[in-house]
């Protein structure tokens, strides 16, 4: 099933407009990085998504159809927000048990056994744990809830290397465990570049790239070749980024069958993912969104 | 892959129980905090109550009634006890907004300010559940605590009421008697709360109410509590305490005079009447009335509760409104 | 050369593998240029390959790597069925993946032999000027091409 679903979304603060014309149709059963500068969106898009923020125009539905923010979907969707917000002058202990009585759904066992793992103290107040003791905390509450969707802002922002490591490490366990859905976003893609598989980036209020990884990857090549003939291959195939370095060019291009061979004369690579998302951002122009798909369908077995 | 791994959702929304658990832990500090000072009030006006009753006693006991030492007993008890009495009075005018304020701006603010309504407000139980779980149990403890210590306050001053020292429609103490010390503590939380989910800022939200909540009563004692019903008017002297609202003088042909024109005619008066206690009754020998008009005290509870019930449907309008911004996720 | 990156310390000691797994040690190198899912299947072949992975031994679980490489689990899924496919494991639903077939083991006499060449090429590069510091760089980028190589043949 469609996780995030938008037709038209649009989110306008005063005069500007923070999200314009959203189209998404986000699966299910994926790590989902939401990437994009500052101001981009981003936050926007998932306050819509979990029903802080109410749509200027279109509609957004998550879940299967469930609308942002219904009874419903506020039960199967955890948030964590950006800077982890907690309950700062509560011990842990009563924190925990505010998130489960604000909840139908709770798994204590859960909790207490990451948190133990983890070491952090059910006595101590929460405004006193390390910043990285806190995203964790933030994030068990929030997978402790059980959720088909798991949605966190920039959860990376403010965290030691060490600590994001351990934060990811609890995040994929969890996927492992049960299969939850993920939406992350952040503005540092490095940082996602290991856990996601489904990858959107927003410039400008707009989706700019939505897909799989494997799939955008292997979609995109990095073409080298003589200058003269960059119009050529221009015309052929759709280029999304031209560089010229003297008598040489260097062109992204998206092609329809993973496996074309390089046109006779140039040689072709494969590109990364920080490179593709780092070309779009400098092309406003360019877009690669999915097409009218069929449903994907499910080909990572059970035994996870 | 499982697309929901989470076991189907209970049909049956949170329980108000638990969530009201929530709001007392939350706010465990500031509920102690009113009930503690309500009681530390209460024990004091206990205490008093109960050494004026006898010193009251001895006041009504005294025998022969009339004499000079009676006199002087009845003017000692006045002077010490009375006068602490109205310190208290003025005292207290100070509670139902300081407790209504701290009770009701902060729940909503302080998440505002801090963030953590994006915690709150993505929680299974949904933003307005959340805000009735938090608004309506601390509406009711302060209310209901309220009314008690009105109560109390009324056991406290009673032997001045019988003293014939106040009229029960006197401002200061209209307001701590009755429904209307109650309801007014309801309409400070409530503005309060209205104030916390449109300002946002704990601090700015509690200025705020206080200046709101100030001006309308003050507003509501100087001008509007008079209106509840037409006054009566009388010249003279009206027995039975009652509540003066306005004053006027009349000349010899009936007609109103002001009160220079009455001034005028004091000073055509000898020096001794001038100078002496004796003044009204020179002007009336001369066809110049005082006339009042006032309440009686009999209106003590028709008034009570017209003030009682405005202020409860104010409440009832702010906090409604109140919730209906937290539905609008206006934030 | 590969960087370690486990998750550092954990209470208990040591890193949870799943009940019964073999300890084999997953790393990543993230500037390598080769997919995660490939490092993976690749650290699974040189174990094989030196002989501290047997027939029948438990592969640790998904979750079990996933916590301690903080990847996606599906990149661990798909080492396991590449692994699958180039029939050195298989996985067992309920009870997770195991060892099923071996590469030619390298024999201790083919070690030794190709020791003895490596021992000459050292000699010769320090002939020819390199320091520690410059073999080392050398043998690092002709391991990286030569693995860049094989990557992307895996990948296409």
């Amino acid at each position: 099933m469609t996780i995030i679903e938008s037709r038209g979304l649009g989110k306008r603060y005063r005069r500007a407009w923070a999200l314009r014309d959203c189209a998404l149709a986000v699966p299910g059963g994926y790590v989902v990085a939401l990437v994009g500068s500052n101001g981009a969106g981003k936050t926007t898009l998932l306050h819509l998504a979990v029903g802080l923020a109410r749509p200027t125009a279109g509609q957004i539905t998550v879940l299967g159809g469930e609308s942002a923010g219904s009874a419903d979907a506020l039960d199967r969707i955890s948030f964590v927000a950006q800077d982890a917000p907690l309950y700062r002058n509560l011990p842990v202990r009563d924190m925990l048990q505010v998130a489960r009585n604000l909840n139908r759904r709770w798994d204590q066992r859960y909790a207490r056994a990451r948190l133990a793992d983890l070491g952090i103290p059910l006595r101590q107040k929460v405004g006193r744990l390390s910043g990285g003791q806190q995203a964790q905390l933030a994030l068990t509450v929030a997978l402790a809830r059980r959720p088909g969707l798991l949605v966190l802002d920039e959860p990376l922002a403010m965290l030691d290397p060490l600590a994001r490591h351990d934060f990811m490490a609890l995040l994929m366990g969890a996927v492992a465990e049960y299969g939850v859905s993920v939406v992350l976003s952040s503005h540092v893609l490095a940082e996602l570049e290991r856990v996601a598989d489904y990858l959107i980036l927003l410039a400008r209020g707009q989706v700019q790239v939505a897909g799989e990884v494997e799939d955008l990857l292997a979609r995109h090549r990095w073409l080298t070749g003589p200058a003269g003939e960059t119009d050529r291959q221009a015309e052929r195939m759709c280029v999304v980024r031209a560089r010229r370095a003297g008598a040489e060019s260097h062109l992204l291009v998206r092609v329809t069958a993973p496996l074309s061979p390089a046109p006779p004369g140039w040689e072709s690579q494969s590109v990364g993912l920080e490179e593709l998302v780092l070309a779009y951002l400098r092309e406003p122009g360019a877009s690669a969104l999915p097409g009218p798909a069929a449903v994907r369908s499910d080909s990572a077995g059970a035994g996870r | 892959m499982t697309a929901l791994a989470a076991p189907p959702a209970a049909q049956r929304p949170v329980p108000w129980t638990r969530l009201a658990w929530v709001t007392a832990r939350q706010h465990r500090v500031a509920l102690i905090g009113t009930l503690a000072l309500l009681g530390a009030l209460s024990l004091y006006l206990l205490i008093m109550g109960l050494q004026i009753r006898s010193a009251y006693a001895g006041v009504t006991s005294c025998r022969p009634a009339g004499s000079a030492a009676c006199a002087e007993t009845k003017s000692l008890f006045n002077a010490g006890y009375y006068s602490t009495a109205q310190f208290m009075c003025g005292l207290l005018q100070a509670v139902p907004v300081l407790l209504g304020v701290f009770l009701g701006a902060p729940p909503l603010a302080r998440e505002l300010e801090t963030g953590t309504f994006r915690f709150a407000w993505t929680q299974g139980c949904g933003p307005l559940r959340w805000a009735i779980s938090k608004l309506v149990p601390l509406a009711a403890v302060l209310t209901a605590a309220a009314a008690a210590f009105s109560l109390l306050f009324s056991w406290y001053y009673h032997p001045f009421f019988a003293e014939g020292l106040d009229g029960a429609l006197a401002p200061q103490l209209f307001d701590l008697r009755g429904v209307a010390f109650a309801a007014s503590t309801l309409a400070a939380f409530a503005i309060g709360a209205f104030a916390g989910m449109v300002i946002r800022r704990t601090v700015p939200a509690m200025a705020a109410s206080l200046a709101a909540w100030t001006g309308l009563t003050l507003l509501t004692v100087l001008d509007l509590r008079k209106h509840y019903a037409a006054p009566l008017t009388g010249t003279g002297v009206i027995p039975g305490s009652p509540w003066m609202v306005g004053q006027w003088f009349t000349g010899p042909g009936g007609q109103k005079v002001s009160p220079s024109a009455v001034l005028q005619v004091v000073r055509q008066a000898p020096l001794s009447v001038q100078e002496g206690p004796n003044i009204l009754p020179w002007l009336s020998q001369h066809h110049y009335l005082q006339w009042w008009s006032y309440h009686p005290q009999t209106r003590f509870w028709a008034f009570q509760l017209i003030e009682g019930g405005w202020l409860l449907a104010l409440s009832a309008v702010l906090i409604g409104a109140t919730l209906w911004l937290v539905s609008r996720r206006v934030a | 050369m590969t960087i370690a990156n486990q998750s550092g310390d954990r209470s208990g000691g040591e890193p949870a593998q799943g009940e019964g797994a073999v300890p084999i040690e997953f790393r990543l190198d993230p500037g390598s240029g080769v997919p995660t899912y490939l490092q993976l299947v690749h650290q699974v072949e040189h174990a094989l390959r030196l002989g501290r992975l047997a027939i029948g031994d438990k592969l640790p679980t998904v979750k079990a790597t996933v916590e301690s490489l903080a990847i996606n689990p599906n990149t661990v899924l798909k080492a396991y069925r590449e692994l699958e496919v180039r029939g050195l494991a298989v996985g067992r639903p309920g009870q997770g993946t195991f060892v099923a077939g071996t590469l030619g083991q390298v024999a201790a006499a083919d070690l030794a032999a190709l020791r003895a060449t490596l021992l000459d090429w050292l000699a010769s590069a320090e002939a020819a000027g390199l320091d520690h510091d410059a073999i080392v760089a050398l043998f690092a980028s002709a391991a990286a091409d030569f693995r860049g190589r094989r990557g992307t043949e895996g990948a296409a």
